[in-house]
């Protein structure tokens, strides 16, 4: 009687302990959500183009959904998988956000997000374990997306009836050393009102009843079904309750709509200086060559260094996209000497951004020479940009006197920069660029 | 056993064979079944023909295996794998670190 007793006590005391606990885990997975969401919500989730579905504990199971605007006005967008369950996850989450949103607002591209995210990954992570992720820019401006795949499924680009898909190409994050970390991106033809969907193996691995898996062409089927994009998400999840009648919780989906960025209504990036040191009578020239422009890019630096003069702070995002425009031009047409008119269709953009990679990685002479000039006049100011390139220049003639035909997927630089800076100028050789911003008064 | 494991007459093969699912469950056998050996084999074939499902909990593993049997200069086979199991190795790009056939 007495051993039932102490049997029944201890199952008691076992039992309120395990009570115990589990409260206080799950306060700390409130807390650590709480902490989290602030971090990983500061981006564009919200963006009327961007639609998703997340269970309220992905967190917990690995998935990690991120999205943010480049200074210039395009959109990044990432949608992670970490291998493992709980806090082990959780945990390799928060600086890949980190990395995400600043990288992002300096205006670095994915390439250069991608290695940090890897590396960084790759020293805090444990061996077993790593974060399949897909990496998209999407720039309405540009007419495309750039697309990294690491290790998720096939994520779909949906333009105008036709699906191409978004294979993974590369290991997930945080498995390769940075020395071999291949950072290689497809860059497609996207246009406003296209649309990008991207999943977690959640999705095609929810098991029906007799063990099957949902699969890839249960999915497609959906995808060709669907008649109204805004409406596809909702119909994955139905056909996935269907399918099974139990929701996975891991389950991730996003569908980001290309659009053209509302006027410049991107916010601008927040500087921790009191803005009382501004410089504003200076000028400065860099000269890029060949081995630095086959792997380096300046941008974010020339975008920094001029935000330092508050004057130009409001146009940052103009200054961003028009800079990157001649940047480009200068070094795709100029320096490698591509043509732009294989940009005219899907296939030529392929084949475009192949001979690019190609021509840099061989790359042996050459310079983009920028120069900038930032002199104050009165209360106001201006800022003079000035990219050179070593190439054969352009008939400069020839190409303004096209109309600025805002579809036309080649050509884009041009008269993207003439549309955001009317004062654009070119040296009759094509190989120059001269644009002006001004600021107070003047502006 | 879920996980059987066969070291050649050199002892310079190891051939870990994977029944059933091929998940965090086996976390302990797998690891099991190359730890300690001495001396370390220089070859390992991992034997998939029997494992129906491999999830990314094993794909943790294998990198675990790789990284003991030498990293870079390890020599892992994969083999027999059905196409499921073949797909998630492929989504993964696992044949950059493998030799899977």
């Amino acid at each position: 009687m007495e051993r039932l007793w102490h049997l029944q006590q201890t199952v008691l005391q076992q039992r309120d302990l395990i009570a115990e606990h589990n409260d206080y885990l799950l306060n700390e997975q409130r807390v650590a959500k709480a902490v989290f969401d602030r971090v990983a919500h500061s981006g564009c989730l919200d963006a009327p183009n961007i639609r998703y579905l997340q269970s309220p504990y992905a967190l917990f199971n690995g998935d990690l959904l991120l999205a943010a605007y480049t200074p210039s006005g395009d959109t990044h967008l990432l949608l992670a998988d970490f291998t493992g369950h709980g806090l082990p996850a959780a945990i390799g989450a928060m600086p890949l956000a980190e990395v995400f949103y600043s990288m992002t607002a300096k205006g670095y591209g994915l390439a250069e997000i991608l290695r940090e995210m890897n590396s960084k990954l790759k020293r805090i992570l444990p061996v077993d374990m790593f974060c399949c992720a897909a990496l998209l820019c999407v720039s309405a401006q540009r007419r495309c997306v750039e697309v990294w795949n690491g290790g998720m499924p096939d994520g779909y680009l949906q333009s105008d009836g036709q699906r191409t898909a978004l294979t993974s190409q590369h290991l997930p994050l945080g498995v390769l050393r940075a020395e071999v970390f291949d950072h290689a991106t497809q860059v497609l033809p996207m246009l406003p009102g296209d649309q990008v969907f991207l999943l977690t193996d959640g999705v095609i691995d929810t098991c029906g009843p007799d063990q099957q898996l949902f699969g890839v062409e249960r999915l497609e089927r959906v995808l060709d079904a669907n008649r109204h994009p805004l409406q596809l998400i909702a119909e994955v999840e139905q056909a996935l309750r269907d399918f099974q009648g139990l929701a996975r919780d891991d389950v991730s989906m996003v569908q980001i709509t290309s659009q053209l960025p509302q006027p410049f209504g991107v916010p601008a990036i927040v500087y921790s200086d009191s803005g009382q040191c501004s410089p504003l009578d200076w000028s400065s020239s860099f000269e890029f060559r060949a081995p630095t422009l086959r792997q380096f890019n300046p941008l974010p630096y020339l975008l920094q260094l001029m935000m330092e003069v508050h004057g130009l702070r409001a146009q940052g995002a103009v200054i961003h996209a028009v800079l990157s425009e001649l940047y480009s031009n200068a070094l795709e047409h100029g320096v490698l000497g591509l043509d732009s008119r294989l940009k005219r269709d899907t296939e030529g953009f392929a084949h475009y951004y192949q001979q690019r990679k190609e021509r840099l990685a061989t790359l042996k002479s050459g310079f983009v020479r920028v120069s900038l000039q930032v002199e104050p006049i009165g209360d106001s100011g201006r800022l003079l940009v000035q990219v050179e390139d070593s190439g054969a220049g352009f008939d400069v003639a020839k190409v303004l006197a096209r109309p600025l035909d805002l579809d036309r997927l080649s050509g884009r630089g041009v008269s993207l920069v003439r549309q955001l800076c009317p004062a654009a100028r070119w040296a009759p050789d094509g190989r120059s660029a001269t644009v002006e911003f001004s600021w107070g008064g003047l502006a | 056993m879920a996980v059987t494991s066969e070291i050649s007459a050199d002892g310079r093969k190891l051939t870990i064979a994977i029944k059933g699912r091929f998940d965090f469950a086996k976390h302990q056998e797998f690891r099991d079944a190359y730890e300690e050996l001495n001396p370390r084999p220089a070859c390992v074939v991992v034997d998939l023909k029997e494992a129906t499902y491999l999830d990314s909990s094993a794909l943790g593993m294998l990198l675990l295996l790789r990284e003991y049997a030498g990293g870079d200069e390890s020599d892992i086979r994969v083999v027999n794998s059905n196409p499921d199991v073949r797909k998630i190795l492929g989504t993964s790009n696992f044949d950059q670190l493998f030799d899977i056939n």
